[in-house]
């Protein structure tokens, strides 16, 4: 029909983009497979390539592109004593990541990314939500530990060193105490942007703190301050690869309300033009080291299509686990 | 977004005929109030006069060109809880002026002894934080805003501190009974508007269509021992000097008035959480 | 813990408002709408939701923004949008008091999420809503949960205390619509998938409990004795129609 009206592929695409992804994921002819407008089948995504290191300057950092979604993640550790944190506790051995602030991340959508992020003006919306997605993933998966960021000082023994007393003494006596810590900036930053940026961002992140690697740091209670050599530095206990998997529903009505059939499609990893035709989008974080699967977090809203269930059942899980491999193998470099 | 409509012609004769009759539209005399109602929330810091005020406190650095002050800020926000007129994050010019009126009302006269929250000069200090969110307004916005946020601030407690050689302890509210500020006076609003062609109709606590008809307006800010914080009258129709002498009688008996229904309302909160009178055994226990 | 509390139409100058208070969450919500939507983010066939959550201490961050995130799909679902085409319903929502962890000195800012507050803020609105007359499709309900792990097994808490959230493994918020579909589920923590399972069980009995007749007695365990919050609302919205009606 649409040869007859004379509208090529594209300006179908432009002018009436739901019919034209409904069209092709409910082919007329029984012999075409389902496929999606940017031909991948509805559960298929785009395969995850991963760059560490990429960045000189930073302490750590990683490059993750799925598809025409590219992301760099630069961390950078700076130092803070703790006589310069304001709510600073010693008996505080729990919470110390999120009082003190020791993760920081920022994410910048650029300009040129995508046509609708224009220069200038504060964040939009969709940065913030985002940086407060990867901030509360990063405190509750646990993914680092705080004694990694701990810079710890020996006090000098009150005990007058005697004449012989060799170093040795000095250092077995006094209490030992945490000077400072390092503070995490991690900065995200899109390069190229289509659909789905919280999976590439969170893989990115994920894999820049595998890559970082903080110098050796000590007090120095002379000079009042931190003192870092670049003689063999000390990576991150990243245990965990935890991994998020985001998918849209995409009920093939215009409107939000549901075909009376129920009838609907996943799509997994979607792309911008996927994005804004559908409302429901559901996000899970699984963890699979080790054998076991662990849920971090599930994220659904938007509509009621995806049951309680679906979300439950096994295939979706599977399908998680499955996409989990695929991007720890990526980050890890290695075949799991 | 929507504009607030104005007063039709007939509502607006209507009313300046009435109140030059010395009428008001809801009865009350031109001298009178509507009924102030102040409730305390569960926590310390939060007084709602259809206007909430939450009081916060977390230590940070000082500001590095007062070292011996600790930081003491009032935000106000009009949102679109009160009219749809009013758009987040673009403040209009009420909201504006009723920021200013609060600075110099009780941050600038001193009501708050800055000097009393730092911690470590030059270090560490409390930063005394109030919002003030506006849920809904029908006229004389700053006499009530004023007013919760005095009332917010006294009800407030911060956290208890110790100092033990350089290391700064802030106990959390399970560990130690958190305290009050230092608070040195307690400053209210009270505002007149003023009628009539010659402007010598003076009408307190007015409504918002009031409000819109008036020729001139002026506040005073002043405690309970008659010391006055500020006046001012931002434009308007001229009035005449000694009928804003006259106003600021009345507005010291007003601000008596102010003082006592707080002093009642502080008091009677202090009783309902005190329970059994245990609160001044924890506090002794405490002060080891 | 204290039954929820709800003060209708309490702001004169808003369509609806209401404040709802549970769990040490005060919330009040004032809708406005549907008023004409600005000419730059109109849509032609639908209205605009704009919802905008308010901190009770400090100006709204990038947690606030995920919140309204989760929120604005949530009522858009909800709201009979179709009818009311180039405008927009506005959704404020003012946090009055969220309760506090007396062992923890919060800080001013949060930027993370707070699970908690989402079932307060969702029943805020829908109330606010309600009292506004804005035609909606079905009604919701949400409830958060923890899961801590105990030497005794694992336990699943119904409404959980600050305390608790901060010691539980994980937390989850799920939101049902009164037709038993899931619209919200908000997760956070380590769980497997039989916690999962369990998860959405349990909430799914806690937010539609009692909507059909004759299962009160299957209903043990999970604070079976209050009722549930639809039906709650039900009643103070009955409570206010009857009210209103009073003059007849």
């Amino acid at each position: 029909m649409a040869a007859e009206a004379g509208l090529s592929r594209s300006t179908f695409a432009k002018l009436s983009p739901h019919p034209y992804l409904l069209a092709n994921l409910e082919p007329s002819s029984d012999s075409a497979a389902p496929t999606r407008s940017n031909g991948r089948a509805p559960f298929e995504v785009r395969k995850p390539t991963v760059n560490l290191s990429s960045l000189s300057h930073a302490h750590g950092s990683a490059l993750v592109r799925t598809g025409d979604t590219t992301v760099i993640c630069g961390i950078r550790g700076e130092t803070i004593l703790t006589e310069h944190i304001p709510n600073y506790r010693a008996s505080n051995t729990q919470t110390e990541l999120s009082d003190y602030d020791l993760l920081v991340p920022n994410i910048e959508l650029a300009t040129g990314s995508a046509p609708q992020f224009l220069p200038g003006g504060p964040p939009t919306t969709l940065a913030q939500t985002l940086s407060t997605r990867i901030y509360s993933l990063l405190h509750s998966s646990k993914l680092l530990r705080a004694e990694d960021l701990r810079i710890w000082h020996k006090r000098a023994a009150d005990v007058p060193i005697p004449a012989d007393g060799e170093e040795v003494m000095e250092e077995s006596d006094g209490e030992k105490y945490v000077a400072a810590y390092w503070v995490l900036y991690i900065d995200i930053f899109f390069i190229s942007f289509d659909g789905n940026p919280f999976d590439a961002a969170w893989a990115a992140t994920v894999a820049a703190l595998r890559d970082t690697k903080l110098p050796q740091a000590r007090y120095d209670p002379d000079r009042e301050m931190i003192l870092c050599s670049r003689k063999d530095p000390r990576p991150l206990t990243v245990a965990s690869i935890p991994i998020a998997c985001t998918a849209v529903i995409f009920t093939g009505k215009e409107t939000k309300d549901q075909a009376p059939d129920g009838k609907f499609w996943l799509l997994a990893d979607p792309d911008t033009l996927e994005e804004s035709l559908c409302n429901e989008t559901v996000t899970i974080v699984v963890d699979c080291a080790g054998g076991s699967r662990r849920i971090l977090s599930i994220s659904k809203h938007g509509g009621t299509a995806m049951t309680a269930k679906l979300l439950g059942s096994k295939d979706f899980l599977d399908w998680a686990s499955k996409r989990w491999e695929d991007f720890a193998s990526a980050i890890t470099g290695t075949r799991l | 977004m929507p504009r607030e409509a104005e007063p039709s012609l007939s509502e607006r004769t209507f009313t300046l005929q009435a109140i030059s009759e010395g009428l008001r539209l809801d009865g009350r005399k031109l001298d009178e109030f509507r009924r102030l109602e102040l409730s305390f929330g569960d926590e310390y810091g939060v007084a709602d006069v259809k206007v909430l005020a939450k009081v916060s406190a977390e230590v940070t650095v000082p500001f590095t060109d007062r070292p011996f002050d600790g930081i003491f800020q009032i935000t106000s926000e009009l949102g679109p809880m009160v009219a749809p007129s009013y758009e987040v994050n673009r403040p209009t010019e009420t909201e504006v002026l009723l920021a200013r009126l609060l600075e110099k009302t009780i941050r600038r006269s001193g009501a708050l002894d800055t000097e009393s929250l730092c911690l470590v000069a030059g270090q560490k200090c409390w930063s005394v934080r109030v919002d003030l969110h506006v849920l809904s307004a029908d006229g004389n916005l700053i006499d009530s805003a004023c007013f919760a946020v005095v009332a917010a601030l006294r009800h407030f407690r911060k956290p208890d501190t110790s100092i033990e050689g350089e290391t700064l302890t802030v106990y959390t509210p399970a560990e130690r009974e958190p305290v009050p500020l230092s608070w040195l006076h307690s400053p209210f609003c009270a505002t007149f508007d003023f009628f009539g062609d010659e402007g010598d109709i003076v009408v307190v606590d007015t409504t918002w269509l009031e409000e819109q008809l008036r020729v001139a307006s002026c506040t005073f800010s002043l405690n309970k021992h008659g010391e006055i914080c500020q006046i001012s009258k931002l434009g308007g129709r001229p009035i005449e000097a000694t009928l804003v002498i006259q106003c600021a009688q009345m507005a010291l008996a007003k601000v008596k008035e102010f003082t006592d229904l707080l002093d009642a309302k502080l008091a009677e909160d202090a009783k309902r959480r005190d329970k059994g009178g245990l609160m001044a055994e924890l506090s002794a226990e405490n002060e080891r | 813990m204290a039954p929820p509390a709800a003060e209708l139409s309490h702001l004169p100058k808003a369509d609806g408002s209401a404040n709802f208070s549970f769990g040490g969450y005060t919330i009040t919500a004032a809708v406005n709408g549907p008023v004409e939507a600005q000419r730059r983010d109109e849509n032609p066939f639908e209205a605009l939701v704009d919802v905008n959550v308010r901190p009770a201490a400090g100006v709204g961050g990038t947690a606030e923004r995920q919140l309204e995130a989760i929120l604005q799909p949530a009522l858009r679902h909800l709201i009979a949008i179709r009818n009311f085409p180039r405008c927009v319903v506005q959704v404020t929502l003012q946090v009055m008091e969220a309760p506090e962890n007396a062992y923890v000195n919060s800080k001013v800012m949060q930027p993370r999420l707070n699970l908690g507050i989402i079932p307060s803020l969702l029943h805020a609105a829908m109330l606010g809503l309600l009292t506004a007359a804005i035609p909606l499709n079905t009604v919701a309900s949400a409830t958060c949960l923890a899961i801590t792990n105990a030497t005794a097994g694992t336990t699943i808490k119904v409404d959980p205390s600050p305390t608790e959230i901060d010691q539980a493994t994980s937390v989850h918020v799920l939101g049902f619509t009164a037709g038993r579909d899931l619209l919200i589920a908000e997760s956070e923590g380590s769980f497997t998938a039989e916690e999962w399972d369990r998860v959405l069980q349990t909430a799914e009995n806690v937010c539609c409990r009692g909507q059909e007749t004759g299962n009160d007695a299957e209903m043990g365990g999970y604070g079976a004795e209050s009722e549930n919050v639809l039906q709650f609302m039900r009643s103070v919205l009955e409570a206010k129609a009857a009210e209103s009606l009073h003059w007849r």
